[in-house]
């Protein structure tokens, strides 16, 4: 028998559900912590979620230390150093996160630099990890692509910082808080869920675990992705596609990046479209070279997003490639809902560039001819795209 | 950095939510006291709680609350709302007001509650337990039997309770619970 | 006796490198009418020629070096050339203005432009006369300076354009030097240096250019320079102390970058003064020839001759890193030169480093308010050694590797110059649409705003028409080709301007901007180019007609722009400008540029996501053949 080693970590407490909101302040006295500091994105605060989240604090006893409302997309030490200031200075005891990744990216940096009582993070830029526990973290997400910020790495500044303190204490999804603002967001954060989740899947690192979260994702994108795309503020459909994507970014966290995820955001780096848009584009090609290089698919997770009954009329042999294409089907339906048919359009210095990027990335497990090699495929039509017959779908 | 620009938050008070819950804590808790009197299967279980036992059910973390002790007579008895200079050995409390409304205008019932870790419980999980069932028995009494199917985990049938016991002591509940003896924990509380 | 060319030769001396061969083409008149000369005429040579997506420091990129139809004939300030290419610092075309010798050396070879293909594989420099080119190996200049490499390639004409080590080096903002004026922006210099290119000199003196309409010129001409003699900006405050009359201006409208774009004006910006400069160095002029404004200077500094630095440098290389002594500020700008390197972009990069090393993102010395290091950051970058390669690269390259995104201040790659949006707005929706990146050149709206006072600065109503019109026109007065600053007397000076009280003025163009800026009188321009090319004209049509080839010029370059990538997405400002209020402001003001861009956007023709639409296109005639 084939002995099992592997290693897992699913730091936060997940909260879902109705009046998931109103139990931060107990997480906190359950922390030790009584008076958070608020690190919000602008947009969340637009949209007067700051309001529902101090509501959820009424009758706490907690005082908030203050909302600092002045993320945009963008994580860079200036707003952390800020928040770090103001969070000495109002002598908080925990952060909160409310918005997407930049905002969770903020909280995280600047509770490096009041865990450390440091003004810089110089040392763990150079490649230095947290020496203690940081302060308590609560992370809110809302919006499209926050949920996917729930794992172990800080990106600040363009760079990715790993550690296992990096996890939230807490994720909150909240049905008042969780909604997607657009049917692009929605779009977006489903691909990105997807991503983390199929590249868990994928990983050569096989813990039961990580496909366990892994899986659990698939198959809640699979049974809401269509209902969500049609309605994104539906809540119904918009929270279980928030806690998949919370779900899939901590199997994410446990397995190496996925060379769409690596390259997609390379590319975004390069010319400032989402990383989103390459992922939906860049999947499908993806795929077709891990089948061309006979790499066995795990079609049985895979076949998770398309259900019970599709998995139990798959003849075995056929499990990769159908799994392969429920994938696909998901992701075109998702990227549907974006406009730009991306890679033809970037220059191909770029595109090379990005791919000498993405493989010097550190834990990655692919070079840069592979990920050439995959966006060249992506130029073309993909087998995929055609039904056994031959027939176009 | 202006840090004036991002001013501290003392977060307000729901003030009718806080109220509502109050009075099904008094309610609740003087048909604990009038239940333990009446019905057999609480009194059963009351026995089975060490003397002098102390708990209380509220609202974490500023009330309302209900207390109830067993007192030497075997006898369960409502203190009131004030937890201040009681030794409590059982501290159930709701983790928010937000789901102590749901709970308690039966939108969730207590077992769900407990399933969807609305509860904390500082104590002994027995005993905690054993509560949970008075509770359950006395809303059985204390509310129409539309509301209660709601509220508790399981509604017993008309073999369990026929209707004319249930009638009878739910009109004995009401009395004692309503009697001199609310204004007697009232005052005591003032 | 010279040979003579009456208007424009219309020919084109195209070269490729690789070969070492040379070619002729011609302008197509319809061209000519369509697009003028000058960056008109360079963008359209290069739309029919660039393939889109190439890489610009590839050998497929392409240079291209155009002149205006006024060059030769005498028109002040007219001795300006274009050159226009894919920049490699931002991606996209960026198209320049130069007033040095080499222009007009080329022209009175006979040629109207020059593009320039593929790569040499060893160093070369060009020489061209009126028989053509002939291709001159540069091993021995390689290496060298702009000003000794200059003198090298001038004893085989009358005029130069040369590049430094920066460009040799590949530093991505690299410029070009002619004369002691340079080619400075978006790294053109780059794009020679990736062709193995060091030089291109031209003969010169071949030709007299005459215009066809002699006498309608000439009165014209005379028109022209009374007007410029007539301005107090022209003639008076610019002519004595240059651009950096402007100082004083910029910090009490706080505009004025002071540390990264943390202020707006600063106690000791005096200093820096062109008129404390002017005083303390004894300045003479040094300027593009011909010119009648007289810009530019040079004066006696640490007791050598050198040219002044222009408002730019001194702001991007001086206040903006804190740094408010003009002696070392010139120290700075002697190197930039020598190394041929955009003093804008130098110091914009510069202080990106140390504000990315005071807040710990890099390691380095340097800091704020002091001059230790800087000449030695300078030098590396130059010549790519230690942490200049980094910089080399420009702020949005090293703040992708290093972060720091949110403090780098640049558009679309391209380093902003002097000018602070956050006390003018209608200069932020111009730094974020212009063609080229961050440019001050494209619209100029601090001088409505915050100059003259024309418009009220943290007004939005009828910004995004303003910014559009002046776009039109400087893309017009760029393609003429004459210098932007006769802009001032040109609309200053005609008699219903000049007599109108100037809270009139304001009140009108703030509020009635459509008419205001329709009724000023701007035929002077259209009039000069029609006596050379000959063409008779109605003078409001004729402004129409030339507001109109501006557009077509700019709206070109937007769709050669939109072919590399551009979109909405790119039409943006630093996040310091669009989030962070400044001291010096009463109440914390930041620029709103998403209400002025969706209107832009309509005025321009574009759609939502800022691409030209078909209808804009076709109206305007871009992408027909013409004959
Ligand atoms: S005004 Fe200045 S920049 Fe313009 S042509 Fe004259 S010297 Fe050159």
């Amino acid at each position: 028998m084939q002995t099992l080693e592997y290693e897992f970590i699913a730091h936060p407490r997940i909260l879902y559900g109705d009046c998931s909101l109103e139990e931060i302040p107990a997480e906190l006295a359950e922390n030790d912590a009584c008076k958070p500091l608020v690190i919000a994105s602008r947009e969340a605060v637009r949209r007067k979620l700051g309001k529902t989240l101090i509501r959820a604090f009424y009758d706490s006893g907690c005082i908030i230390g203050g909302i600092y409302d002045e993320v945009r997309d963008y994580a860079g030490i200036s707003l952390a150093l800020n928040a770090a200031q103001l969070f000495r200075k109002r002598g908080c005891d925990a952060f909160i996160a409310l918005g997407d990744r930049a905002a969770a990216d903020i909280a995280r940096a600047a509770n490096i630099l009041v865990s450390h009582k440091t003004d810089t993070l110089l040392p763990f830029f150079n490649g230095e990890t947290p020496s203690r526990r940081l302060m308590p973290f609560i992370f809110v997400p809302t919006c499209c692509t926050g949920a996917s910020a729930a794992g172990r790495t800080l990106f600040i500044d363009n760079r990715r910082l790993h550690s296992d303190y990096y996890f939230p204490d807490v994720v909150v999804t909240d049905r008042r808080m969780s909604l997607p603002c657009s049917a692009r967001c929605a779009a977006e954060s489903a691909i990105l869920a997807m991503d983390n989740a199929l590249w868990s899947i994928i990983d050569d690192n096989q813990s039961p675990m990580k496909n366990a979260f892994a899986h659990a994702a698939l198959k809640l994108i699979g049974d809401n992705l269509s209902g969500f795309l049609k309605r994104p503020r539906d809540g119904k459909r918009a929270l279980p596609i928030a806690n998949a994507g919370v779900l899939a970014s901590i199997a994410a966290a446990n397995a190496r990046p996925g060379i769409v995820r690596v390259l997609g955001e390379e590319l975004e780096k390069e010319t400032s479209i989402p990383a989103a848009v390459f992922i939906a584009n860049l999947t499908p090609a993806a795929l077709f070279c891990i089948q061309k290089n006979e790499s066995p698919l795990p079609g049985d997770l895979l076949l998770a997003a398309a259900g019970m009954d599709a998995y139990a009329a798959v003849p075995t042999e056929q499990l990769g490639r159908r799994g392969a294409e429920a994938i696909i089907e998901m992701f075109e339906s998702a990227a549907n809902e974006i406009p730009e048919a991306a890679i033809s359009r970037i220059p191909a210095h770029l595109l090379a560039e990005a791919c000498n990027n993405a493989a010097s990335r550190e834990m990655v497990n692919f070079g840069a001819d592979d990920a050439m090699a995959v966006l060249e495929m992506a130029r073309q039509e993909m087998p995929w795209q055609t039904h056994d017959n031959g027939e176009r779908k | 950095m202006n840090i004036d620009r991002y001013p501290e938050i003392r977060p307000g008070k729901k003030v009718f939510k806080k109220a509502y819950a109050f009075v099904v804590l008094l309610v609740v808790g003087r048909g604990i006291e009038a239940a333990d009197r009446v019905d057999g299967e609480v009194k059963d279980i009351v026995r089975g709680l060490p003397e002098g036992f102390t708990f209380s059910l509220g609202v974490a973390p500023s009330g309302p609350w209900m207390v109830i002790r067993k007192e030497k007579s075997g006898k369960l008895r409502y203190l009131g709302w004030r937890r201040f200079g009681k030794t409590i050995e059982l501290d159930m409390a709701i983790r928010n007001i937000e789901a102590a409304f749901r709970i308690f205008t039966f939108r969730e019932s207590t077992a769900q509650a407990h399933n969807n870790g609305r509860f904390s419980v500082n104590g002994n999980l027995p005993n905690a337990l054993a509560i949970m069932r008075i509770m359950d028995i006395a809303e059985i009494y204390l509310l129409p039997k539309i509301i209660a199917t709601l509220a508790v985990k399981r509604y017993p049938d008309r073999r369990e309770l026929p209707p004319g016991r249930k009638h009878f002591n739910r009109l004995r509940i009401y009395l004692r619970a309503f009697s001199p003896g609310l204004f007697r924990v009232v005052y005591r509380n003032l | 006796m010279k040979k003579e060319i009456i208007g424009t030769s219309n020919k084109v001396l195209e070269v490729d490198l690789a070969a070492r061969r040379f070619w002729v083409s011609e302008i197509p008149v319809g061209d000519r009418e369509l697009y003028l000369g000058g960056k008109g005429m360079g963008l359209k040579l290069l739309f029919d020629r660039l393939k889109p997506g190439i890489d610009p420091l590839g050998k497929d990129n392409i240079l291209v070096l155009t002149m205006g139809v006024l060059m030769g004939t005498g028109a002040p300030c007219s001795g300006r050339f274009e050159a226009v290419t894919k920049s490699p610092l931002t991606g996209i075309m960026v198209t320049g203005s130069c007033g040095g010798p080499f222009g007009m050396a080329l022209k009175t070879s006979g040629w109207d432009a020059m593009v320039i293909h593929g790569k040499a594989d060893e160093p070369v420099f060009v020489c061209v006369d009126s028989g053509g080119a002939t291709f001159a190996d540069a091993a021995g200049i390689w290496g060298t300076g702009t000003a000794a490499a200059q003198d090298t390639l001038l004893a085989h004409g009358s005029g130069a354009m040369v590049i430094g080590q920066a460009g040799e080096n590949l530093v991505r903002y690299a410029n070009i030097r002619s004369g002691s004026r340079f080619l400075g922006r978006g790294g053109i210099g780059t794009v020679m240096g990736s062709k193995n290119l060091k030089g291109i000199v031209a003969k010169g003196r071949e030709y007299k250019i005459r215009p066809a309409d002699k006498k309608r010129f000439d009165r014209a001409n005379k028109r022209f320079l009374a007007h410029i003699n007539n301005n107090p900006v022209t003639a008076g405050s610019w002519r004595s102390y240059g651009t950096n009359a402007n100082i004083r201006i910029s910090n009490a409208a706080g505009i004025l970058p002071v540390r990264n774009f943390t202020a707006g004006s600063h106690g000791q910006a005096v200093k820096i003064s062109g008129e404390t400069m002017a005083e303390k160095f004894d300045t003479r002029h040094d300027v593009c020839k011909p010119c009648a404004i007289l810009c530019g200077h040079r004066g006696t500094i640490r007791g050598e001759k050198r040219h002044i630095p222009e408002y730019e440098t001194v702001t991007l290389l001086g206040s903006n890193l804190g740094i408010f002594d003009p002696e070392i500020i010139s120290d700075f700008n002697e190197l930039c030169a020598e190394y041929g390197m955009d003093t804008i972009s130098t110091g914009g990069t510069i202080a990106w480093a140390m504000e990315a090393a005071e807040k710990g993102l890099i390691e380095s010395d340097l800091r704020f308010g002091s001059d230790e290091g800087i000449a030695e950051t300078i030098t590396d970058i130059a010549f790519r050694r230690g942490q200049g390669a980094m910089l080399a690269d420009g702020s949005r390259m090293a703040s992708k590797t290093y972060g720091g995104e949110d403090f780098a201040m640049h558009v679309k790659g391209m380093e902003l110059p002097g000018y602070d949006p956050r006390g003018a707005f209608g200069q932020g929706l111009s730094y974020a649409t212009a063609n080229r990146g961050g440019c001050h050149l494209s619209a100029y709206m601090v001088g409505v705003e915050a100059m003259f006072g024309m418009a009220d600065p943290h007004a939005l109503r009828w910004k995004p028409y303003m910014v559009k019109f002046m776009e039109d026109i400087f893309s017009a007065v760029n393609s003429l080709h004459i210098c932007l600053f006769t802009a001032f007397a040109v609309f200053l000076e005609p008699p219903l301007i000049r007599f109108t009280p100037t809270f009139i003025i304001r009140h009108l163009n703030q509020n009635f901007s459509l008419l205001a800026l329709n009724l000023m009188d701007a035929s002077l321009w259209p009039e000069l180019w029609h006596a050379v090319v000959g063409k008779r004209y109605i003078p409001y049509l004729g402004m129409r007609g030339f507001y109109k080839a501006g557009e077509r010029a700019h709206v070109l370059e937007r769709y050669m722009n939109i072919r590399e990538g551009i979109a909405k997405k790119d039409d943006t400002l630093p996040r310091r400008l669009l989030d962070e209020g400044r001291t010096c402001d009463h109440e914390a003001k930041t620029v709103p540029l998403d209400s002025m861009l969706k209107t832009y956007y309509r005025l321009r023709g574009y759609d939502e996501n800022g691409i030209p639409r078909e209808k804009t296109l076709e109206k305007l005639g871009i992408g027909k053949q013409t004959k």
